[in-house]
């Protein structure tokens, strides 16, 4: 039994297959632009590698955001077609909390981090609690303080002994907010690892299984990006109709 | 292959329509279904790039479902996928790209990326079954005003486009300055058959001497200078008679430049095409200068005019018999020279 995994919605576009037990490969694009250009060719050449048709996945597993709107549209929409095209389910993964499986060992918070510009940020907090993944601070659009707040008081009610009070920041936001992220935690008794490690299909893949054995698979037509943001336009309108009611 | 014929699915979605379409032997349509989103725009007064982008997403496998099912067609008879490349807002062209690449794979079809233009040519030879190259196009939409000459089924050039805004913009434009809404060609268009297309003057723009070239940012400015004008007189003011007007400003430079290009060049073919090809004033008028001209005019029905995927489908067709075809790789491109 094969799943396929698909993430675009960071920097770099990557895909990754793997089997019931977890075990699986993953292929990572070299540019950082352009997943339009490399995420078909490079599910062909993953399936072709490993002698497994479209048609014999068992589900397709897709990043589905927060992340680049434009990133998140590519991989889903791809996943979309593919999936209507064998009859395949799909399975949605949302992409901040895939980062737990970037360190199923650690004792201390997980904290995905992304840019979303003007100090805000897309971020979440998770940690493996007996083989579990729990979420510390749900996934959302933040703004960095009100973020940082939150995450700092939420560590502070976790009475579990065997958490550390230290919090490994992954993601673009690693780099762009690494230093504030350090500078409010640390007055807060908190120690902050930067790590900056970016989406990776291999997490995707992973916690994709975990759904998928939970049962938690969809058909092609019930697969939605996860934005966390309205387009500005949008919002843009809806302020000036609030305003207009004033 | 379905009875001896060749099929083609055929994807569009480079502005604010989502469309799916299925031709046999690349002329007959078997089905062309366009979801529009233009409701959802009318609020912003324009298409917003990012919300059309999010629609083309939750719209294109429903479109592509009821495309095969009205044309009684599976994916096993299928021979070919085309899709609109280019030009237009990139994030609403990698849907329909992004889908057609999937299915490619899925059921390793052929795949051709098309160029949006050579798709709006080509809904001519979908309504006229004996037409063939070589003629004169003008293609004229929101985005393009263009006269370009068709050499072959995949070859053209263009001899003139606009320098500025394209005739569909400043349609939007002065639409917007009259209070009419959006979008601004059949609204004006409408209006315009109440009005006098004589009332008010506007400078006709035609550029240096035996340019084929178009400028229409200043009829904006000319519509609204006039309507200053007229106010701080005291006048009132005939929206009627301003959209027949500038209606004719417009059309008379476009139809001449037109008409020129054509006997300049020794076609006596036109054919026009686009979304502002629907429009009733520019039908007439060019109709009547080709017929002095001995010129044969074609126009596609306005569902051929609007964007939708059975243009692109003929075109994607004629590219793949020449030989076209694209990898897994292909990429949207929002600036696509023709």
């Amino acid at each position: 039994m094969y799943i396929l995994a698909i993430e675009t919605t960071g920097p770099h576009c990557s895909v990754a297959l793997i089997n019931e037990t977890g075990h699986g490969a993953a292929r990572v694009s070299q540019g950082t632009l352009n997943h339009l250009t490399n995420l078909t060719p490079m599910i062909k050449e993953i399936l072709e590698y490993y002698q497994v048709e479209v048609g014999d996945l068992k589900a397709i597993a897709v990043s589905q955001g927060p992340g680049s709107f434009t990133g998140i549209r590519i991989g889903v929409t791809t996943a979309r077609a593919l999936c209507q095209a064998k009859n395949i389910p799909a399975i949605a993964v949302p992409t901040l909390e895939s980062f737990a499986y970037a360190d199923k060992n650690y004792k201390g918070i997980i904290v995905p981090m992304f840019d979303a510009r003007r100090s805000q940020v897309f971020a979440g907090a998770y940690r493996w609690n007996g083989g579990y993944i729990e979420q510390v601070v749900k996934g959302d659009a933040y703004n960095l303080a009100d973020f940082l707040e939150k995450l700092a008081s939420s560590i502070n009610d976790i009475t579990d002994d065997e958490v550390i009070r230290e919090v490994t920041v992954y993601g673009d936001g690693a780099e762009a907010y690494g230093e504030r992220v350090d500078e409010y935690l640390d007055a807060k008794d908190i120690t902050t690892v930067l790590n900056g490690t970016t989406q990776h299909a291999k997490y995707i893949a992973k916690l994709g299984l975990e759904l998928y054995n939970a049962g938690k698979t969809l058909e092609y037509g019930q697969l939605h990006p996860e934005y966390m943001r309205k387009a500005e336009a949008e919002r843009k309108l809806e302020e000036a109709r609030k305003a207009a009611l004033k | 292959m379905k009875d001896g014929k060749f099929l083609t699915i055929a994807f569009e979605s480079s502005c604010d329509e989502t469309s799916v379409a299925v031709l046999a032997d690349g002329r007959d349509v078997l089905s062309n279904v366009i979801s529009t989103q233009i409701e959802v725009h009318k609020a912003f007064g324009g298409v917003v790039p990012e919300i059309a982008s999010r629609h083309h997403l939750e719209n294109i496998n429903a479109v592509t479902e009821q495309a095969l099912s009205e044309a009684g067609v599976t994916w096993d008879e299928i021979d070919l996928i085309g899709v609109t490349k280019g030009p237009g807002l990139v994030g609403a062209l990698l849907i329909g790209v992004a889908t057609a690449k999937a299915f490619a794979l899925a059921y390793d079809k052929p795949l051709v990326g098309v160029h949006h233009i050579q798709g709006h040519i080509s809904a001519n030879y979908i309504e006229s079954k004996e037409l063939e190259p070589p003629f004169m196009a003008l293609v004229i939409s929101g985005g393009h005003t263009e006269i370009v000459e068709v050499t072959d089924y995949n070859k053209c050039h263009v001899l003139g486009q606009t320098r500025d805004d394209a005739a569909g913009e400043a349609y939007d434009k002065v639409a917007r300055v009259l209070g009419l809404g959006y979008p601004g060609g059949p609204l004006i268009d409408k209006l315009a058959k109440e009005g006098n297309p004589h009332a008010v003057e506007f400078k006709r723009v035609f550029l240096e001497k035996d340019s084929l070239d178009f400028s229409f940012s200043g009829i904006k400015t000319g519509v609204l200078n006039y309507i200053n004008q007229e106010k701080q007189a005291g006048r009132e003011i005939n929206a009627a008679d301003i959209a027949a007007s500038f209606q004719q400003a417009v059309l008379e430079v476009i139809v001449k430049k037109t008409v020129d290009a054509a006997v300049s060049m020794k076609k006596d073919k036109i054919v026009l095409a686009g979304g502002v090809a629907a429009n009733s004033a520019l039908r007439a008028m060019l109709d009547e200068a080709c017929a002095k001209k001995g010129i044969a005019l074609h126009c596609p029905p306005p569902v051929l005019c609007t964007d939708n995927a059975a243009m692109i489908g003929c075109a994607a067709y004629y590219a793949y018999k020449a030989g076209e075809t694209s990898g897994l790789d292909l990429d949207a491109t929002p600036h696509l020279p023709l």
